[in-house]
């Protein structure tokens, strides 16, 4: 398993278009400029960019490893190379999986690091009443680390079993959309407002809930931008739901992709 | 002993609109130390059958047992290589890093798959090449690539689909001295082809395939009976005399090819001998011969015939 | 391979004990609406999306406001991310400024609370962009009436309103609140507007509660001022009122607090006066 992420890894920091996610991160020049613009929050506005620029790019990595890995092996046909060689799908699926991860956690580590510079260029331009707490900083960072990494599973997920690029690049689109926003038409239907809704429809809205990935969990920006006091407990919370979904989005993912016909 | 065993492997492909049978009950058996040929049309079912036996395919019925391990244990697949039909690998990667990568899956230590790989890419001039990636490769040079990456690892089993296509006379003269050699070091080979010729060559045993049913197993000498419809002599003389060597019997005449060259056909191949005995005779100089063959097609209808 | 299937089901069990947990933990979150980013970059960086956007933050707040329906009815601000949600709503309405649900919505939820000066800026820039709709006028004619006591204002919106609708109300409207107490029943004009033209239950309920308060405290001026017309100063205590047979019982304050009379206004122990008062 472990050869075959090195061996992504490997292949990943060739490909062009790696280095045209990677350019994004010249953006990171524009956080202190942009957030001298904002009268009095210039710390505040110059957390949201960093981490929200962290995000963008780690949502770009992630839609590119979920659909370009074992997707582009098969469509390729690089697979008839690589698994003819003693090894099992399981461990070159989650192979695969597990090198681009580890491109994922170096680019994390890669974007905070920029974004302590900026962060610290920004935050010596205006005094905030705010205090900067690294560690909710770090821990926002990190949860959306595990938010694109789940979504990047679902990629995979959907490798599984597809026979053409769309399935893949587009239900990734929409299970991110729709994983984002779970949370809140969940509670906008738990709410007492929407009592004129049919039964059924609200029941269906509730099972899809616990099916879809719930995204809402893993952000922590408001946290690390107004230095507000994390509850552990929900964090701990976030890692097991992590943790469970992604092992039934990759142990299902086997099932199928172990049957799978590659032709 | 059998290297690979093939039991009664059924395989329908199912699409919304269609099924289709690609592989039909095939059943055969390769021993130790052979050189097998797989011979069949284009869509007769080879690659199919090979996938199968790759576990890259699974079947929907009978089993596939290399060095008598099932082919969906990965474990089968150890002393094993595999060269697929038109082989690609990860364009990022330069040759030389792909065959590392190879050789890492079958732990063999760096530095003798450094020098391993070396020796390879020289052989099959790929030397200049190594350190390219592999989206700069010609379609010649990534099968030449694909074939090292099949032997790298001194597989006991060789199983190559299509090996000789994109390959240039060349690569086909080094291809089949490379096989040769490796059969003489106890590697036993399979492959595939659709061309007669490849497989009379190398093969002792020949598989033939049709519509996704083995049709017959024949050995090398049957297959050159069976093949051959008769020879073509060139040679070189005088009109008069080459005219008289038109008239002979069981020939239909001759073919001025240019100046003082001419040709003959003859139609059954025993009559090869009397027939250059009687141009020596006419004093007339024997330039090649060449032996005629007959197309897959009319070699299939011949065995559905004896098969009556 | 059944391997794969075994470590499948024990993920789903396992996924399946923890769900019910981790719903409850994400319901208690205190932090649910979150930052929304401001800025000019910002909006221009979204393009065509930005219209979408604006209406996706005006669900995504008024569900916010929707869910904490209780606390807005108990008066427990603490709870609500008001910050957030103003800034939400704001963004949604300089989004998209063509939204009806997202200033109709900001009209509902934040006068109250002391942003009625903000709103003045976000109701003037939506009626730029809506110059057909009587509303905005209509809105920021009370608000101005109501919160802000610019009375020229507020006639001039109310003008703006009258003609939209070819409508005398607003007219009237303009006149009556300069009588005292008109200041109440503008205001039990405009929640009645409010109720009748609103479809999101959540807020509607909000109104109705504050409609009865405010039908009690007109109860109760207009007991007042029968009291003033008869002895010529207002009653100190309530309790006047009924030891007149002016009125048979004190209403009760639906927020659990309870009316009394200074210099002839009627406030309440509840909150509500903050409401009055508009800050």
């Amino acid at each position: 398993m472990l050869k075959i992420a090195f061996f992504t890894v490997r292949a990943m920091i060739k490909d062009r278009m790696f280095y045209l996610i990677l350019s994004m991160l010249l953006l990171f020049i524009l956080v202190p400029v942009f957030s001298s613009f904002s009268m009095r929050q210039i710390q505040e506005v110059s957390i949201t960019m960093s981490l929200s620029l962290n995000s963008f790019i780690l949502l770009f990595l992630a839609m590119f490893g979920g659909v370009v890995t074992v997707w582009r092996d098969i469509e390729r046909k690089y697979d008839y190379t690589i698994l003819s060689n003693p090894i099992n799908r399981t461990n070159y699926f989650l192979g695969r999986f597990l090198g681009f991860a580890m491109i994922l956690i170096a680019i994390t580590i890669i974007n905070m690091l920029l974004s302590v510079a900026v962060i610290n260029i920004s935050a010596g331009m205006y005094q905030s009443k705010l205090p900067i707490i690294w560690s909710n900083i770090a821990w926002a960072a990190v949860m959306t680390l595990l938010k694109y990494l789940l979504l990047m599973g679902i990629g995979f997920l959907f490798t599984s079993f597809a026979t053409s690029f769309f399935i893949p690049f587009f239900g990734t689109i929409i299970i991110y959309i729709v994983g984002n926003a779970s949370q809140g038409v969940y509670d906008y239907l738990s709410s007492a407002g929407t009592s004129g809704y049919p039964a059924v429809f609200k029941y269906l809205i509730k099972f899809l809930y616990y099916i879809i990935p719930n995204f809402s969990s893993f952000d922590l920006t408001t946290y690390a931008v107004y230095a507000l006091k994390i509850n552990y407990s929900s964090i701990l919370y976030s890692l097991a739901y992590f943790v469970l979904y992604l092992g039934i989005v990759l142990s299902l993912s086997m099932v199928i992709f172990n049957k799978k016909d590659l032709v | 002993m059998e290297a690979i065993k093939i039991e009664n492997v059924h395989k329908t492909f199912r699409s919304l609109k269609k099924k289709q049978k690609a592989v039909d009950g095939v059943e055969f058996c390769v021993d130790t130390g052979e050189i097998f040929g797989f011979l069949g049309p284009n869509g007769a079912g080879k690659s199919t059958t090979i996938k199968i036996m790759m576990d890259l395919i699974k079947a929907d019925e009978g089993k596939v047992l290399i060095n008598g391990i099932d082919s969906t244990d990965y474990r089968s697949r150890k002393n094993l290589g595999f060269l697929p039909e038109n082989p690609s690998f990860v364009e990022n990667l330069t040759g030389m890093e792909t065959l590392m990568f190879q050789t890492s899956m079958h732990n063999i230590q760096k530095r003798e798959a450094a020098d391993r790989a070396h020796k390879l890419m020289n052989l099959f001039e790929l030397s200049d090449s190594a350190d390219k990636q592999i989206r700069k490769y010609s379609k010649g040079m990534v099968q030449r690539l694909g074939i090292i990456a099949a032997i790298i690892h001194k597989p006991d089993i060789i199983i190559l689909d299509e090996p000789m296509s994109g390959l240039d006379p060349v690569g086909r003269y080094l291809f089949k001295k490379t096989i040769r050699q490796l059969n003489k070091e106890g590697a036993t080979i399979f492959f595939s082809s659709h061309i007669i010729n490849d497989i009379e060559d190398l093969c002792s045993n020949v598989a033939i395939l049709n519509k996704g049913k083995i049709v017959k197993t024949i050995s090398k000498n049957e297959m050159k009976y069976l093949s051959s419809a008769g020879y073509k002599i060139i040679f070189e003389g005088n009109a008069q005399s080459a005219a008289k060597a038109g008239k002979l019997s069981n020939v239909n005449g001759v073919e001025n090819l240019g100046e003082t060259l001419y040709a003959i056909m003859i139609k059954e191949a025993e009559l090869l001998i009397p027939v250059l005995e009687k141009l020596k005779e006419l004093d007339l100089k024997v330039i090649s011969i060449k032996p005629i063959r007959k197309d897959l097609e009319s070699i299939f209808i011949k065995l559905m015939r004896s098969a009556k | 391979m059944k391997k794969t299937y075994i470590v499948l089901f024990l993920f789903i069990v396992a996924y399946i004990a923890l769900i019910p947990h981790f719903k409850n933990n994400m319901e208690r979150s205190p932090l649910k609406l979150g930052y929304t980013p401001h800025g000019k970059l910002y909006r221009a960086s979204l393009g065509e999306f930005r219209w979408i956007t604006g209406d996706y933050l005006a669900f995504k707040g008024i569900t916010y406001f929707g869910n904490k329906k209780q606390a807005v009815m108990n008066r427990q601000f603490k709870n609500i991310e008001y910050f957030n949600l103003f800034q939400t709503i704001e963004e949604s309405i300089m989004l998209n400024p063509y939204n009806e649900d997202a200033y109709y919505f900001a009209q509902a939820a934040f006068t109250n609370i002391g942003h009625a000066k903000d709103l003045d800026f976000l109701l003037r820039y939506a009626f730029k962009y809506r110059p057909w709709d009587f509303q905005l006028p209509f809105f920021l004619g009370f608000n101005n009436a109501y919160f802000l006591k610019n009375y020229t204002k507020a006639a001039h919106y109310f003008k703006l309103a009258a003609r939209l609708t070819g409508s005398s109300l607003y007219t009237t409207l303009a006149a009556r609140y300069f009588y005292e107490g008109g200041e109440t029943k503008l205001g039990i004009l405009f929640l009645r507007y409010m109720i009748k033209n609103s479809r999101n239950k959540s807020v509607k309920s909000v109104y109705r509660k504050r409609l009865d308060a405010l039908i009690k405290i007109a109860i109760l001026e207009n007991a007042a001022k029968k009291y003033k017309i008869k002895y010529g100063i207002y009653p100190k205590d309530l309790k006047q009122l009924i030891n007149k047979n002016i009125l048979t019982k004190i209403p009760i304050d639906p927020y659990g607090g309870r009316f009394y009379i200074d210099k002839g206004k009627i406030k309440t122990t509840s909150k509500l006066a903050d409401y009055h008062k508009g800050r």
